[in-house]
């Protein structure tokens, strides 16, 4: 496995207030999603990476080196900031083109650089216009295009879909998918559990500056042993089903409906054991069931929910 | 086994050079440069205005005049004001409006960054600060006792190194306020308009601690002790003398203190972790 960034027990603290707290992990190539809600610490994750931050505690590597000051970690990484800022007077070519020759290329490549990473964006149109005329999605499109510039292997998007209208929205998620597909490692980050499914199904949970599980999304969702799975099966005679499911202990809660049965179980695979043979047994019909609770989003419900303090 | 990675002189002189471009089209689009431009030659007003409105009898020669505000408005006022205005677009107003997280996430040398930004800062002060001596000189001719001849031109030629000089010192000040502290035009204005004023009224141990000390220590010597209030008392006399600095050893300590601050501030730029959002809830 290409690990392209490790860390180890990594800390950060501001005061008394920890923003990242015994992070090791040991991220791999490809498209990863690094979720969590406002504050969960991914922003200070992304700043830890690019070396704006000095771990208080632990280490981290980016493709095998520290990344604080460090121009040969630089030069493979791109980064989309979450916050909204430029010189704003100037032209969306003009702030691409500066930083592009801070990149290291000449007058005359990075021209070109900094054309391509517009038209990849879709703001060729509009480059010359001054930055403070350009709508918040335009900006924001404006920011991926300079992570962009100089062709880095790896690309920090923080939030990148704040503020996009639904087209460009859509056409940054095939943007990611596709500079995935191109081999590029991307760390995504977003609150918002959708716009990282769209994109990717491994993903980091962080969250009160814990790294709550990472991998694939089937995985962690089995990690859950003790998250009570929620099954909905469809049956005209939901009390009958229930009568023949009643001896499995696994059972905790259940909910009936006139033409459904809603359980909660701890171990869903007894209990999908369980109904398959009620299904093909036949004396019960039983016309669908399904796990109600198998989107990332119940997951994620569920690891938050165990890991914030009673009384909150 | 750890790697030393450290950058070509290629790869630095080129940092320096994008460095210096990207900060030369910054200021010069500044309303701040247009002001500076602007106060930088309104002293020449002052000779055109006495010769057209002082009596004869109780006016100044151009020579007093060019002296005077050479040292006093020039040296002493609009050096440390270059310094604080124009010097702490290249570095500060980076760190303000935060679009230093795009620099600092490029691979530039950040001893590049820093003094590509500070030769654009000195190229523009100097070029504004020139001007201004040169027009006043021009002007002070208009009043007489000064003349383009060598002594006139020599004169004017001294001021403005001193100048330079000035801007250098400062100018290196600054930078490192402006990478090191939030404040930096308030801190710069205490230490420059304040500390420096008390402590050159006492001349002794304190004003080996300022800037404007070593400045006028290339001024010429009956020029400068003229309007100096503190040499104007026997003790202030004696102690002038008593801690006097050679104009050799004057260049030497401007050029040591421009150096060692402006290595502080790429020490700062590399040590601090320029960031605003260390609150909870935006982490």
């Amino acid at each position: 496995m290409d690990i392209q960034i490790e860390t180890h027990e990594l800390s950060k603290w501001f005061g008394e207030v920890v923003a990242l707290n015994n992070v090791s992990l040991q991220i791999p190539a490809g498209v990863i999603g690094l979720l969590g809600p406002n504050g969960a610490g991914k922003s200070t994750f992304i700043k830890l990476a690019l070396g704006l931050y000095r771990p208080s505690r632990g280490k981290i590597r980016i493709l095998g080196e520290k990344p604080r000051n460090n121009f040969h970690v630089l030069q493979k990484v791109g980064y989309c900031p979450e916050m909204d800022h430029f010189v704003e007077e100037i032209s969306g070519y003009e702030f691409l083109y500066w930083l592009a020759r801070y990149s290291g290329y000449d007058a005359k490549t990075a021209r070109k650089q900094v054309e391509r990473a517009l038209e990849r964006v879709s703001m060729i149109e509009r480059m010359y216009d001054p930055i403070t005329t350009y709508s918040k999605g335009m900006r924001q499109r404006i920011k991926v295009a300079q992570a962009l510039l100089h062709d880095p292997q790896i690309l920090f998007l923080d939030e990148p879909m704040n503020g996009l209208d639904p087209t460009a929205r859509e056409e940054l998620f095939e943007l990611v998918i596709s500079l995935g597909n191109e081999g590029k490692t991307i760390v995504f980050s977003s609150h918002v559990l959708h716009e990282v499914e769209r994109v990717t199904d491994t993903v980091i949970l962080i969250y009160n500056g814990r790294v709550l599980a990472f991998g694939k999304i089937r995985e962690i969702r089995d990690l859950i042993k003790n998250h009570p799975r929620t099954i909905v099966i469809e049956t005209l005679e939901p009390k009958k089903v229930y009568q023949i499911l009643s001896v499995d202990e696994n059972i905790s809660t259940v909910n009936f409906d006139t033409q459904s049965l809603t359980i909660h179980t701890t171990d869903p695979n007894q209990t999908f054991k369980f109904i398959n043979e009620i299904f093909l047994d036949g004396k019960v019909p039983i016309y669908s069931f399904r796990c109600a609770d198998e989107d990332l989003q119940s997951v994620f419900q569920y690891l938050i929910s165990t890991h914030i303090p009673r009384g909150l | 086994m750890k790697r030393l990675r450290i950058k070509s002189i290629y790869s630095i002189f080129f940092d320096i050079k994008t460095s210096f471009l990207h900060a030369l089209t910054i200021t010069l689009r500044r309303d701040r440069f247009l002001l500076m431009a602007v106060i930088c030659v309104l002293p020449v007003i002052i000779p055109i205005f006495v010769a057209l409105f002082s009596r004869a009898m109780f006016r100044e020669s151009g020579l007093e005049i060019f002296i005077r505000l050479s040292e006093q408005v020039y040296i002493h006022t609009l050096t440390p004001l270059l310094a604080l205005f124009i010097g702490l677009i290249g570095v500060r107003e980076e760190v303000d409006s935060l679009t230093i997280v795009y620099l600092l996430t490029r691979p530039v040398s950040k001893f590049s960054w820093i003094i590509g930004r500070f030769i654009a800062y000195m190229l523009i002060s100097t070029l504004l600060l020139i001007i201004g001596i040169f027009f006043t000189f021009i002007a002070c001719i208009v009043l007489g006792s000064i003349y383009i001849d060598f002594i006139g031109i020599s004169l004017l030629l001294l001021y403005m190194g001193v100048g330079i000089m000035g801007l250098l010192g400062y100018g290196a000040i600054s930078f490192m306020l402006g990478s090191a502290t939030s404040y930096p035009i308030i801190i710069g204005v205490i230490l420059f308009f304040g500390w420096e004023k008390i402590a050159n009224f006492i001349p002794g141990i304190a004003d080996f601690w300022t800037i404007q000390k070593y400045l006028d220590s290339l001024f010429p010597v009956l020029a400068s002790q003229r309007y100096n209030r503190a040499v104007m008392t026997v003790l202030g006399s004696f102690q002038k003398e008593l801690f006097f600095v050679s104009p050799q050893r004057a260049i030497i300590t401007l050029i040591v203190i421009s150096f060692t601050f402006l290595m502080l501030a790429v020490w700062f730029v590399l040590w601090r972790e320029f960031t605003k959002d260390r609150v909870v809830g935006n982490r």
